[in-house]
This record gives C-alpha cells, structure tokens and sequence, in this order.
C-alpha cells in the first residue's frame, strides 16, 4: 500500500524540469518533500495528482494510476493560496466539498465541526477577502481536507504563518496522520520536517538527491557533527589542523564540526587535553537535515528561509 | 509546455484513450459529470446574481427600460399642451367669380372645408375656412407673407367664364405640404362648375365623375423584392434587435471571459481541476453565467413589455380613444419572431462566450482579460458596422451572404426577420451551421482552456495558440 512514483520524466519547452524521479511514499505516512525552489516539487505534485502528465514514467497508488484513482481521494492546498476572494467561507468550503463528492448534510456538518476545531467559527459568513492570511491559510486547509481525502498533497502548508497559527495547523496536521491519511507536503522549514516527517526525500534540478527515513538520510551521509566549547580557548585554532574535521560553525556557545564516520570523536577530546583546554561542552549529534540539505543542494540555492534550526 | 509535443499521431490516440478511461471508470461518471456542472452552475449563478455591481446594473437598466417608453407618451402629452393652435392651417377664400359651381357663398365655403378636411374632420379640423370680400384682398396678401394667414384662395373668371384661381401660400416653394391638397381642389372645383356652366343635371355630373373601372394585371413578377411598405415600426425592432443583441453578448461574453481569468489568477484553479474535469468547469461556467445574464435579460424584457403595454390605456387616458399608441412596435413583430430573437441571442451567446473563455484562460492577470479577447469583439463589431450598411436593402444578395456566416447570423437574420423576407429553410441552415461553429468553438476553448487555466508563463504567440489547441 504506497504511492509509487517510477522514473518520472517532464520537460516545459526545453527544461527538463523533472529528470527520472522515483519515490515511494507509505500509505499512512508523512512524507517531507523538500528541494530548493525550482526544483520541480510543485511540478511533480501536479504530476501526482494528474494536473500534469509526466513525458514518461508511472506514477501508481497501491498499483492503479493515480488517473484512474477517483478525485475525491485526493485533497491539494496548492502553493499559491487559490480561493474565490468574495466568496463567504461557509459557501466556498461547501462548493468545493459538495464539488469533491461529499453530500450537502455531510459538508455542513464536517464544516461546523471543523470550524469550530479551527476557532474561525466567527468567521463563517466572511467574505474570504475580508479575513487575515493566517485565517485564509486555514480556510484553504479546510478547502483540501473537508471532504475526507484519503491523500493529502499540501505544497508549503507552513508558510506565511505565525507561530501560533501553525501550531494549530500542526494539529491538524497530526490528527489527518492519526486518521491514516496519508500527506506528502514540500517546505522550506526543515525543522518542521524533521519533527513531522518519516520519510524524506530531497530533490535538486528535478532529480532525487537523497531519500529515506529521516534516520536514514542522516547515516547514509556518513558522518557525525560533534559541538565543542571550551572554557579557556574560545577560537580552538588548532581544531582544523586534526585530518577529517571540518568546522562548519562558530558560536559564542560552541563550535560545530563534522567528522567523518571513520574517525574515533575521542581523538578531539584528546587533542583539546592536549592543547590544555577546559571542556564545558561537548557532545555528538547527528547533522541536522538543514545541514544536509544545504550540503547537497549546495549554497547556490538555499531555502527561503536560511532555517533558524541551526540551534 | 507548449513544445514538447512532438507527440507522433500514435501516441496521441493512445493519450485520447487513456483520457477517456479515465473519465468512463466509475459507473457514476456520467452522474458525476452532470452533479458536478450543476454544482458549478448554481455556484456561477448565485455568485453573479448576488454581487453588487451586478444588482446595480441591473436596477438601472430596468429604470431605464421601463422609463423609455414613456418618452413618446410624453411628447405627444407637450404637444397636446402646447402646441394645438398652431396645428390648424388658415384658410382664407376672396370670391370673385360669382356663383361657383351653382353654390352659394356660404355653401361654397362650406364645401371647401369638407374637400380639405374629408368627410370626418377630427376636431379640431386640420383647415379653417373663412370668406372675406374682395376688397381685402391686399391687406390679406400682407397677412399672407407676415404668416398671419397660411392659405390665401382667390377665385376668378377669365374673360371666357373659366374658373381661376390664385393660390398665395406663405411657404417654401420645394416644400409646400398644402400644395397636393390644393391642386385637387382646385381640379374638383373647375370640375364641377364647368359641369355646371355645360348645364348638365346632377346625375349626369355624378356620371362624369365615376372613376374608370380599370382592372390592373401584371404577368411578370415584380423583380424588385423590396416590399412595398416597410413600416418604421420595422426598422425600430430591428435596430432595437440588434444593438441588444450587440450589446449584451459583448457585455455578458465579457463577464464569462473575467470569471475565467478570475478563477485562474486567485488561484483556485489548481483546487477545482482537481475536482472537476476542466470541461464541467468551462460548461458550468458559460452555463451558470448564461443563466444569470438571461434572467437579468428576461427581467429587462418583460419589464420593458409591461411599460409598453402601459402606455396605450395611458394615452388613452391622456387623450382620448383616439390617440395611436406608442406599443405597436410591440405587436408589428409576431410571437415567432420574439422567439427566433431568444434563439438567435442564446447561439450567439455561446458562441462568444466558449471563444472569450478560451481565450481568457491564457491570461495571467485580469487586466490582460481585454488584450486577448479584442480579436472576437472586434468580429463582432464588424458585423454590428455592417448592419447599418445593409438595413436598407434587407433582401440583398450581400445581406443574405453575411446572415450565412455564424459569427454575424444573429445579427442579418434578426434584420432580414424584421424588414426583409425569409425562407423557413434559411433559418434551419443558418442555425444548423451556428450549432456547427459553437461546437467546433468549444473544442477550440477546451483545449485551450484545458493548457491555459494552469499556464502561468509567458502569454503564447497566436502559432502556439493554435498549436495548443492541435495537441491532445
């Protein structure tokens, strides 16, 4: 039971925007889709949902082409917010549900419920122009969950939110997982997606960098990211000249360095004795998926939004 | 995503057959489709009948609609006011030649007036006769070129006894209205007393002056069409007809082409295909959207009928059983040619409209809606133009030829309806080909509509337009 996608190919003119991509994604699952921009997310989640059709390749749920999967078993929040701005809220969300298959008494009631759960109930005879972009943002949630899609595709559900409001999302987003949806969703944030996420997959120029579990993602890079301070020593000079580490930050409150599988940290413990430092920290993490992400899409293309996850 | 399709013709056939499994998997499909237009339509209706602007618009053309027939009711209520006195033309008789026809003076007088007023004057009569004596006569010329006096009439005798007369008019030598009036009198008047002076008895005059029973037979047909009398009333429902139709296709074709550009630049586009099928949505769309712009026609309409038909008992009121009411132009045309006009402006209107939406599915923003739907605006335009070339000549082989080309039907159909002569099979033809470009239109908008709801790039070039529209 997944969401097979096999050696997907598309061009627009003479872009190749998407290049062999293949990836699997577990029914149940919540499944980080992340690239820079242009990569080709939103591309291939059109393709998934049989906006677009991929030049060649196959893109199957438990075995059956997504063409042939009934439309209302998918639920799409679209990159770009798409609502009919002086529709009223209550009109719009039962259009697009009715619209999806669910029956008018159905619609009305997953509607109040949902409303309610998103504390914008005050807001349902409001015109959709007339609400803040956080409260947008969630009408647009309810608009792709309402009629109770079997998979969602979100593109950037997180972005433009404050905090409050995306952790209602988050919420919501968990009690889709709890009820076996299966979400695939792109971001930026990839804090976000390392909380959220089983599975990953990261893609650049259109073709898949990296995928798995997270864990997985992170072991197959080969190395770990040890963080040092010491007490006596702010700058630890000497730390480059050791074969194999590569400081990647300095912090008022640590250093951080990556070292390759091969090499035993303890060697660095060592060598800070031996320059007689004063440890106050020190510790072993695995690199972070910004790190990761930054390391294989390279510099060139960062996120949006340069992560604050480094912490 | 207009050129990676080098698709070779086997490969499109096999994308046709994949599209249509994917849209017969399921037996509610064909359920589906309908449930989902009917959403989309009641969705477009409501939306357009409840936004503000369009109740505005629409109570101002129903004031309008409604007013505008009581403009002529008006008109004729000032003149009834203002402008009676000066309706009535002076007449004036000097009488010099004695006895006229065997009448007295004031028998003369009298059948003077019955000659120029008929038998039936309304009151007041159109002339008024008065006798002065000869010695006047100078002083009467003076009131003649002052305008006191319209009509001066000197009767006379030439030295041989024949009736004279002298005609003395204050009025433009070419436009003269009293001038028919008086030569027949004038012809009557010598008649009669020739007739008289010949001695011969009443009878035998009665007998002169029966008309000659002359039967008239043409054995070739008439070779010019033009009928007899086209009545004004004609022209005015044509006219009416036709700047209504012009107007409110390029109005409503307008809404649909904005609905379509709306819905693409907020967005929700990428939502409802995944909804609907892009063909429901372009159907419920022109439909929904048809439907709201028909009721705001059919309110114009009858509010417009009832307006009319409130003028006669109003005039009647106004002055008297006698007054001609305003509201034939609403009976010159029959029922069948009301009900032609609603299928002639439907036709045209989806013809318009799929184009319009087709073409504004390739648009960004809905500023640009205006740029890409001037080319069909601007066909029907030229057929508007070209209607006020041909009204004269309704049943010309050139007027005939444009009422063939569907984007024009409506127009030189509704024309030829009004003033000219149609055949029933001109109608069934000139349909049957609409019905002929509305469907290949649809499979144009379609296919456009289908690539360009969810195009953001560039706008494409009129060869990729087409090239879009080849590719499936």
């Amino acid at each position: 039971m997944s969401l097979t996608v096999e050696h997907i190919n598309k061009s627009f003119a003479h872009v190749q925007a998407i290049n062999d991509l293949s990836m699997e994604v577990q029914e149940g699952a919540i499944f980080g889709f992340l690239g820079a921009n242009g990569a080709g997310k939103t591309t291939t989640m059109r393709m998934i949902l049989d906006i677009l059709r991929p030049d060649s390749g196959s893109i199957t749920w438990n075995g059956q082409d997504v063409r042939e999967v009934p439309r209302r078993n998918w639920g799409y929040l679209p990159e770009e917010r798409g609502l009919y701005p002086k529709m009223r809220v209550d009109e719009q969300l039962l259009f697009l549900a009715r619209l999806n298959g669910l029956s008018k008494q159905a619609a009305e009631k997953e509607l109040t419920e949902w409303l309610e759960r998103f504390q914008i109930s005050a807001n349902r005879k409001k015109k959709i122009e007339e609400l803040s972009k956080g409260n947008q943002q969630k009408v647009q949630f309810l608009a792709t969950i309402l009629h109770d899609p079997t998979i969602l595709i979100m593109d950037e559900p997180f972005s433009g939110l404050d905090p409050v409001n995306a952790n209602v999302l988050k919420e919501a987003f968990l009690e889709m997982h709890r009820r076996g949806k299966t979400i695939i969703f792109s971001t930026h944030q990839l804090e976000q997606a390392e909380e959220l996420c089983q599975d990953i997959v990261i893609i650049n120029q259109g073709q898949s960098v990296v995928q798995g579990s997270v864990r997985e993602v992170k072991r197959q890079q080969g190395r770990n990211v040890a963080r040092l301070k010491l007490d006596n020593d702010p700058e630890v000079s000497w730390l480059e000249q050791l074969p194999g580490v590569q400081v990647t930050k300095r912090r008022e409150d640590y250093i951080e360095m990556q070292l390759p599988a091969s090499l035993n940290p303890n060697v660095i413990v060592e060598a800070a004795l031996q320059h007689g430092g004063i440890i106050s920290r020190f510790e072993l993490t695995e690199p972070s998926l910004t790190d990761i992400f930054i390391e294989l899409v390279g510099t060139s293309s960062l996120p949006d939004v340069p992560s604050a996850a480094s912490a | 995503m207009a050129k990676n399709t080098v698709g070779t013709p086997e490969k499109e056939v096999a994308e046709q057959e994949q599209g249509a499994v994917a849209v017969a998997s399921g037996g509610a499909a064909a359920q589906n489709t309908l449930r989902n237009i009917r959403l989309i339509i009641g969705r477009e209706y409501k939306n357009r009948v409840t936004q503000r602007s369009f109740v505005i618009t629409s109570v101002i053309l129903l004031v309008i609609v409604f007013l505008a027939p009581f403009i002529p009711t008006i008109v004729q209520l000032v003149q009834h006011g203002t402008a009676q006195p000066a309706s009535q033309t002076q007449v004036v008789v000097v009488n010099n030649a004695g006895t006229v026809a065997g009448l007295s003076e004031a028998r003369l007088l009298s059948s003077i007036g019955s000659q120029l007023n008929g038998t039936n004057p309304p009151s007041p009569a159109p002339y008024a006769i008065s006798g002065q004596p000869p010695t006047a006569l100078d002083g009467l010329r003076n009131q003649v070129k002052q305008g006191t006096v319209d009509i001066l009439l000197v009767l006379d005798r030439s030295p041989q006894g024949n009736l004279q007369l002298l005609y003395d008019a204050n009025a433009d030598p070419n436009n003269d209205p009293n001038l028919t009036t008086i030569q027949t009198l004038a012809l009557d008047l010598t008649f009669f007393d020739t007739a008289h002076r010949l001695g011969l008895t009443s009878q035998e005059t009665q007998r002169l002056a029966t008309p000659p029973d002359l039967i008239v037979v043409h054995t070739r047909q008439s070779q010019t069409t033009q009928p007899t009398s086209v009545s004004t009333a004609d022209y005015v429902l044509a006219t009416a007809g036709v700047i209504l139709i012009f107007i409110s296709i390029q109005v409503y074709a307008s809404i649909v082409a904005n609905g379509v550009a709306e819905e693409k630049s907020s967005r929700i586009m990428e939502i409802l295909v995944n909804a609907a099928t892009t063909n429901q949505l372009l159907a419920g769309k022109i439909v929904g959207i048809g439907a709201a712009c028909l009721t705001q026609m059919g309110c114009m309409v009858a509010v417009g009928i009832a307006a009319l038909l409130l003028q006669a008992p109003l005039q009647a009121a106004l002055f008297g059983a006698s007054a001609a009411g305003f509201s034939q132009y609403l009976t010159a045309g029959s029922i069948p040619f009301y009900l032609l006009f609603l299928l002639y402006f439907l036709l045209a209107f989806f013809l318009y409209a799929t184009l319009f939406a087709g073409l504004a599915s390739l648009v960004k923003r809905q500023e640009e809606v205006q740029s890409v739907i001037i080319l069909p605006l601007l066909l029907l335009s030229c057929g508007y133009v070209l209607f006020f070339f041909t009204v004269a000549t309704p049943d010309a082989t050139l007027t005939k030829v444009l009422s063939y080309i569907p984007f024009w039907t409506p127009i030189f159909m509704l024309m030829r309806l009004a003033v000219g002569t149609v055949a029933w099979w001109e109608i069934v033809i000139t349909v049957a080909l609409m019905l002929v470009t509305i469907l290949a239109c649809t499979w144009f908008a379609a296919r456009l509509y289908r690539y360009g709801v969810l195009m953001y790039g560039q706008r494409p070039s009129i060869g990729q337009i087409v090239k879009l529209a080849r590719m499936n």
